[in-house]
């Protein structure tokens, strides 16, 4: 069972009426099958943001960030996980292989810090550089943002 | 269908209109709140006057001086001292923004109902928050775990289109449980805690800041079920904010 279950939506259509972007939040379930017959159950929690486009045939989903705050087993103590997790010790990571543009969008270490920079607020036109796409801003601290805003 | 048929195309798609911003700034409300980025939430999103209200189980404050003063001035301070403690135990925390509160997760809206009133001049809204808060951080504050709290929460609150925006003027949160996220019986804790002191429902706990209305205003969960009053339901039709179709009844000129 893999369930993402998104509330608190905040979406805004451009201007232009060419591009949407949207932000939710995801408080999710994951249970996974073992081969010795048992089941494990997760509790997945964190944003999720996209970058939506309009074509001939409707709406569709451009760029998507999910953002990870934790992966715990629903049988363990949410305070028994320690504060900080190296990258890659996470069995999803794992699962997730090498990524082809390989970039840390986010570090739930400092909590939801970008937050309100990145989810959608009014704008006119898609800008590449302030996307959800590999080419945007999201997960760059705030004087790089800041440098190439300039 | 009556209703609909008083209203012209252009009043019905303002009133539209209306219900999908109350949607909006009522999650981007819960979201910057999350991360305690109190002006970005009462800022943007409020009507400044004497008539603005929040509430909770422990009361009301009652105009924009004591909403804005409990909710942005003291919240600031609470976090960005908290943050400073967070360094001193990581290091790495240092240049990050001392404004968040090192948190995740937040208050998580969901079944959402909301009525404009016909006269096109407020909304009205009930949200069920099934939700949870998590510090990851939390520096001295957890002892290098997270730390958590699985809280449910109904909130009720008054919109009002004012000079050309919707902006919140009221709003009420009913606490219903809080507990940690942990492996933990929060059902038998509060059946324990209803035995040893049956009036525990009302959550005596005295306001964390000074309100002009104190409570208790609501009830919490309790193994009696007690009934609770109806005011903080889901808003039924209405004609035009007022001290019936309120969830602060006494508060609803826009001074």
């Amino acid at each position: 069972m893999n369930i993402h279950t998104l509330n608190t939506p905040v979406i805004y259509i451009s201007e232009d009426g060419r591009t949407a972007k949207y932000m939710g939040y995801d408080c999710g379930l994951l249970t996974d099958g073992k081969p010795d017959g048992t089941a494990d159950a997760h509790y997945i929690f964190g944003m999720t943001y996209a970058d939506l486009i309009k074509e001939p045939g409707g709406w569709k989903i451009w760029h998507m960030v999910i953002q990870r705050d934790h992966n715990v087993d629903a049988e363990k103590g949410y305070g028994e996980t320690p504060c900080y997790i190296p990258f890659g010790t996470d069995p999803m990571d794992a699962e997730f292989g090498t990524p082809t543009v390989a970039r840390i969008v986010y570090d739930p270490f400092y909590g939801w810090e970008y937050m309100y920079q990145d989810m959608p607020h009014p704008y006119f036109t898609y800008n590449e550089m302030h996307s959800y796409g590999p080419e945007g801003d999201m997960g760059l601290p705030y004087y790089i943002r800041e440098r190439r805003d300039v | 269908m009556d209703k609909y048929k008083r209203l012209s195309f252009e009043q019905r798609l303002h009133n539209a209109f209306g219900s999908q911003e109350m949607e909006r700034k009522k999650a981007e409300h819960a979201l910057v709140h999350a991360i305690g980025y109190e002006r970005e939430e009462f800022d943007r999103l409020w009507f400044q006057g004497e008539n603005s209200t929040w509430g909770h189980n422990f009361g009301r404050m009652v105009g924009w001086k004591e909403v804005y003063t409990n909710s942005v001035l003291q919240e600031c301070e609470g976090a960005v001292k908290g943050a400073f403690e967070d360094m001193h135990q990581y290091y790495e925390y240092i240049g990050h923004d001392v404004r968040s509160v090192g948190a995740c997760g937040g208050h998580a809206l969901a079944d959402g109902c909301i009525e404009v009133a016909e006269d096109g001049g407020s909304a009205r809204g009930f949200f069920m928050m099934p939700g949870g808060n998590f510090w990851i951080i939390g520096g001295s504050r957890c002892n290098g775990y997270r730390r958590s709290s699985i809280n449910w929460e109904y909130y009720g609150a008054d919109f009002v289109y004012h000079n050309g925006d919707w902006v919140y003027i009221h709003e009420h949160v009913c606490p219903i449980f809080a507990d940690s996220y942990d492996n933990t019986n929060w059902g038998h804790k509060m059946f324990e805690r209803a035995i040893d002191d049956p009036d525990s429902y009302l959550d005596k706990r005295s306001a964390p800041c000074p309100v002009t209305v104190p409570g208790p205003l609501s009830m919490r969960y309790n193994i009696q079920q007690p009934v609770q009053h109806l005011l903080y339901d889901c808003p039924a039709p209405y004609l035009t904010l007022d001290d019936d179709n309120s969830y602060s009844p006494g508060h609803n000129e826009l001074i």
